[in-house]
């Protein structure tokens, strides 16, 4: 210290001043609105919001106490564009100051457009856009998860469109708000449900047209990054065909409807069965193709030459055969007839044999001693002799 | 994802695209063809009645949040 401070005798002590700075700021900064980012957002085990509202500039620490949080309903995210509106309050313990607030609303559209630049300009950098992220859609979902407002008409967009396109599909809906402080948590919710429970085959999360207001959710870093860390295809689908979000940089496929999202989303009903049709027409056509081919083949060869030759061949041996059969039957009913007419000329002749036939014409067999005498040197004279007729043996 | 057992839509019409190819395939006997068709005759019946019978569900998966 290069002077000797003044004695004086009312310096106050720290207590003093603090009460001074305190009766200073609270009086002068009651009732305020102050615009800035969030960041640094948690709740205390009793309920109470903590964040820092900031910008390139300054910090300043924010409080929302728990009935406060609870009457607005107020849920933040880090990274939202916010006014909010309170009281500048001192805590002496600390000797720090914050604010005690009692009002968030979404930050004025100055403020939007150049935050959307700027994390369009992060993400970017970042690789969030790059399509080597993109994952291809599902040919034909069976279940799609939306993430949208469900009394809005964007919903009842994509409703119609999906039975209208494809009424095969399940719709699971997860109801979030789609404007409005509260919008980006809710829908950061509900696609982490998606891509967490994977009940679904890609996720759709889509709003109306609005302003750059109304549509700001979608441009919130938390909805950006939830986006991009879906496990599941998804299709950001957010206002009209001129307005493009963050979210839609981040999705696997940008729509520019609600209704374009389900076309997008699913394969025409009537295109499948057409296909379908055409798929069955092509499996009868080749079955009946191949049927008529070996019929003809079979024909074919029936009529060829080979096969004739064939059969004729046959019809010729099959004449041989019966010819030969002939022949030997011919044959053999001929030696019959000629053994039947020897044997009848040998029984005729042998009947001509017959060594009684002379004595029917009156000759006379002579016998001696039981033996026929049929010539002179046989006969034994004095010896008694027996002679024969036809009628009659007589002895002398 | 309730019908565990069944061919999903999807399935049943990839298979049947994989019969019409080895239909069109000239390296097939007939009695394959034949069973082919039968094959094919049941997935376009199967995938036709899922088409035909098809209702848009929709069901709500958080409270609402009003």
């Amino acid at each position: 210290m290069a002077e000797q401070i003044p004695f004086l005798f009312d310096i106050p002590t720290v207590t003093q001043l603090t009460d001074q700075i305190k009766s200073l700021l609270e009086k002068n900064f009651m009732d305020i609105l102050v615009e800035g980012e969030a960041s640094n957002v948690k709740q205390s085990a009793n309920g109470h919001i903590y964040f820092t509202l900031k910008d390139s500039g300054a910090q300043l620490p924010c409080v929302i106490w728990r009935s406060t949080a609870q009457r607005l309903g107020i849920q933040l995210t880090d990274g939202q564009q916010i006014v909010v509106g309170g009281d500048i309050q001192v805590y002496a313990p600390h000797g720090r100051y914050q604010m005690i607030v009692t009002l968030v609303q979404q930050a004025g559209i100055g403020k939007l457009q150049q935050a959307f630049e700027e994390l369009k300009a992060k993400l970017k950098a970042e690789g969030l856009f790059e399509d080597i992220h993109k994952r291809a859609l599902p040919k034909f979902p069976q279940t799609i998860g939306v993430v949208t407002s469900k009394t809005t008409a964007a919903f009842q967009d994509i409703r119609s469109t999906l039975e209208k396109r494809w009424p095969l599909a399940k719709v699971k809906l997860y109801h979030a708000s789609v404007q409005g402080i509260n919008a980006a948590p809710e829908i950061v919710k509900g696609i982490e449900y998606f891509s967490r429970e994977k009940n679904v085959d890609l996720v759709i999360i889509s709003r109306g047209g609005g302003s750059l207001e109304d549509l700001w959710p979608f441009n919130e870093e938390a909805v950006a990054r939830a986006v991009f860390e879906c496990e599941l295809p998804l299709i950001s689908a957010v206002g009209h065909e001129v307005d493009f979000s963050i979210s839609d940089f981040v999705a696997d496929l940008r729509a520019a409807t609600p209704t374009q999202a389900a076309v997008l989303a699913t394969p025409d009903i009537n295109e499948v069965r057409m296909n379908l049709e055409d798929l069955y027409r092509r499996v009868e056509l080749n079955t009946k193709g191949m049927v008529q081919y070996y019929k003809d083949r079979v024909g074919a060869l029936a009529r060829s030459h080979a096969l004739l030759a064939v059969q004729q061949k046959m019809a010729q041996a099959r004449a041989n055969i019966k010819n030969m059969k002939d022949r030997i039957s011919h044959r053999t009913s001929l030696q019959i007839n000629e053994r039947r007419t020897a044997l009848t000329s040998l029984l005729h002749r042998l009947d001509k044999q017959d060594p009684n036939e002379p004595l029917e014409k009156g000759f006379v067999r002579v016998w001696q001693d039981g033996k026929w005498i049929r010539q002179a040197g046989s006969f034994t004279e004095k010896a008694p002799v027996e002679l024969q007729w036809k009628d009659k043996r007589i002895e002398i | 994802m309730t019908e565990n057992e069944r061919p999903s839509f999807e399935e049943a019409l990839k298979e049947l695209e994989s019969i019409v190819e080895r239909l069109e395939d000239a390296e097939i006997t007939l009695e394959e063809s034949v069973e082919l068709y039968e094959k094919g005759l049941e997935l376009s019946k199967f995938c036709n009645e899922i088409l035909e019978k098809a209702e848009l569900r929709i069901e709500q998966v958080n409270e609402a949040q009003e």
